[in-house]
């Protein structure tokens, strides 16, 4: 039983590490993060950058744990959700539009089995593709930036006379910052779950790559930071706390809302992983 | 094992429906497929032969009826399934994966030990007859060249079941003739064969059996040589059809004589077609093309027209309600 499971993990791994689109979307978001330092060190030294809504205040010349901090800000909205939504929408729908699907189903693969490696390969390419931001920012802010302090200006608590800075030495930094990745992770698994829904309903995997990407962006759209009319419907909305993060860099930390972030996303994955699970183990496979 | 009992039969369908939509693409179909048959599913396109071969892989779910094979329930994931090989609605690959890592892949679902897993696929990879293209990007795979990987995989893992939806569509005649040994070497072995085609000359060919669906429906079934009927009739085109008939009338042992659509139907007992090319000959009739017997395609049309199946209609002159009789073959010079 064991051995079967492990047995259909490997070929789906295989599967999608051989896959160039892979490594396009991974290079992407290195590259993107890579290119951000470029762009940051271009600037000169002493720029403020303004990341978020509190805002922090960041100097990026002064170390090259700023640069993660960055990154994650500039791509929690848009670039990882694609990525996401890639990773998860392809999973099912890919394999239906290859036509091998029903080849892996004809010999006998349980389809909740088949359906759980397939997530998992999936999760775990997300996951990738989420660490990959800030790891690659921080090794590439190194040469530039050096292994300094961060230093993090709260900008809602500062004043032009006194500025509300918070100094966390590279250890803590880095600790932060893995906590950031994690909670920024977790933001993608309502996008996860929903694109892997529509994976196991269509066998177009643009429609379900498009429907993850599309679900982030009525989350903006529906957010009461902006819309006050939305208010009802911006709670339950999944990707508009993905930015409270940015909070771990304050003195002191401010976890406001956070848990009931978390909670939505375990909602919203436990809805449309057990759809996900329900629809495909009845469908009719016809492609 | 269900199937312990060598009677159990190794497909069996009872009261099979499936609707999809407001279709009923099989309705009320009764099949059974016994040990060692080659079983050919005929019928137009859309009678339903896809969805039951479907059905059978436990990829559709039916919609009433049951379906066993080797005497267990077929259901998602049935074990049962890992002792069927399949080529349905087409091959199916990663794209950007060569075909042997194809093969490979697939080849990891079956439990085997190493040397065995190696033996078994150099046997499919030769079936396969690809070359060196094996290790090109299944991508750049022409059309025939995806069916015999498709035909390849379908095979691993030496399946007692073989279920093949059309598998020589697009093939050329050369590897249609390839197809055809290879589902022959597979029955030698001992292997159930189940295909499905819409081309009755091809059932006819290669299978023992043939079950004809329309309409989703289950016309007849039995074994081909039955369906086909005896050989007590010969079919010859010719350029003048009322001459000949004239002249074939006085060859001793015709006992009737039909002339349809420009060709001339000679039934009676043991035929010998030089003796009526001879007397055609004489009688300056050229015969262009000769036939004997009939084609399960002759039969099908004849059933579906709401004549009698086998044996052939009584020999006597007759309007042609039926289609041009599909002669073939070139009859010796006289």
């Amino acid at each position: 039983m064991r051995q079967a499971a492990r047995a259909v993990i490997r070929i789906e791994l295989a599967k999608q590490l051989s896959r160039p689109r892979t490594y396009l979307t991974l290079g992407a978001l290195a590259g993107f993060a890579l290119a951000l330092t470029v762009a940051l060190g271009a600037t000169g030294p002493g720029q403020v950058e303004h990341v978020g809504d509190i805002p922090l205040l960041l100097v990026p010349s002064t170390s090259a744990l700023t640069i993660p901090v960055i990154a994650l800000s500039s791509t929690m909205k848009f670039f990882l959700p694609l990525a996401v939504s890639v990773f998860a929408g392809e999973a099912v729908a890919g394999e239906a539009r290859w036509g091998s699907l029903r080849y892996m189903l004809g010999r006998g693969v349980s389809r909740s089995r088949l359906l759980a490696a397939k997530g998992a390969v999936a999760a775990l390419l997300s996951v990738a593709a989420v660490a990959l931001v800030p790891i690659a920012a921080v090794a590439g802010g190194i040469v530039p930036f050096g292994w300094h302090p961060l230093v993090a200006v709260d900008g809602s608590a500062s004043s032009p006379l006194q500025q509300a800075a918070a100094t966390f030495q590279p250890g803590e930094a880095l600790a932060r910052l893995g906590l950031a990745a994690v909670y920024v992770g977790a933001g993608m698994t309502s996008i996860f779950a929903f694109a892997f829904f529509l994976s196991t309903v269509t066998t177009r995997p643009l429609v379900a790559v498009a429907g993850g990407v599309g679900l982030t962006i009525l989350s903006r759209v529906l957010n009461a930071d902006y819309l006050p009319g939305v208010a009802v419907l911006s709670p339950l909305m999944p990707n508009n706390d993905v930015d409270l993060w940015q909070h771990l860099f304050q003195q002191p930390v401010q976890t406001d809302g956070m848990l009931h972030f978390l909670v939505l996303q375990a909602a919203y994955v436990a809805v449309f992983l057990g759809l996900a699970w329900w629809w495909f183990g009845r469908r009719d496979v016809l492609a | 094992m269900a199937d312990s009992d060598a009677s159990t039969p190794v497909v069996q369908v009872e009261g099979l429906v499936k609707r999809i939509g407001r279709v009923r693409a099989v309705d009320g179909l009764d099949l059974v497929v016994r040990r060692g048959q080659v079983m050919g599913l005929a019928g137009p396109n859309g009678s339903g032969k896809s969805v039951t071969l479907k059905v059978l892989l436990g990829l559709v779910r039916p919609t009433a009826g049951q379906v066993r094979l080797f005497g267990e329930p077929v259901r998602p994931g049935a074990p049962v399934l890992a002792r069927v090989g399949a080529l349905i609605d087409g091959p199916g690959f990663v794209p950007h994966l060569s075909g042997l890592d194809n093969l490979r892949l697939a080849q990891r679902l079956a439990r085997r030990s190493r040397a065995a897993a190696r033996a078994e696929l150099a046997e499919v990879v030769e079936v396969a007859g690809l070359g060196r293209a094996i290790r090109r990007a299944y991508s750049t795979y022409s059309h025939g060249m995806r069916y015999r990987l498709g035909l390849a995989q379908a095979l691993l893992g030496r399946p007692d079941l073989l279920l093949l939806d059309e598998p020589t569509t697009g093939l050329d005649p050369a590897h249609i003739l390839e197809v055809r040994e290879v589902i022959a070497a597979a029955a030698r072995r001992g292997a159930t064969v189940l295909l499905s085609s819409h081309l009755l000359s091809e059932v006819e060919h290669v299978c023992t059996h043939a079950a004809v669906m329309q309409e989703g429906r289950l016309v007849t079934s039995g074994p081909v040589g039955e369906l086909v009927g005896p050989a007590g009739t010969v079919h010859l085109a010719v350029d003048d059809p009322m001459g000949a008939a004239r002249v074939l009338r006085a060859v001793p042992g015709v006992r009737g004589i039909s002339v349809e659509d420009g060709a001339v139907r000679a039934a009676g007992d043991d035929l010998r077609p030089l003796a009526l090319f001879g007397a055609l000959a004489t009688a300056g009739v050229r015969v262009l093309a000769f036939r004997e017997g009939r084609s399960l395609e002759d039969a099908y049309l004849a059933l579906v027209k709401g004549r009698r199946l086998a044996p052939p209609d009584p020999p006597a002159d007759e309007g042609g309600s039926r289609g041009s009789p599909d002669v073939c073959g070139r009859p010796p010079e006289p």
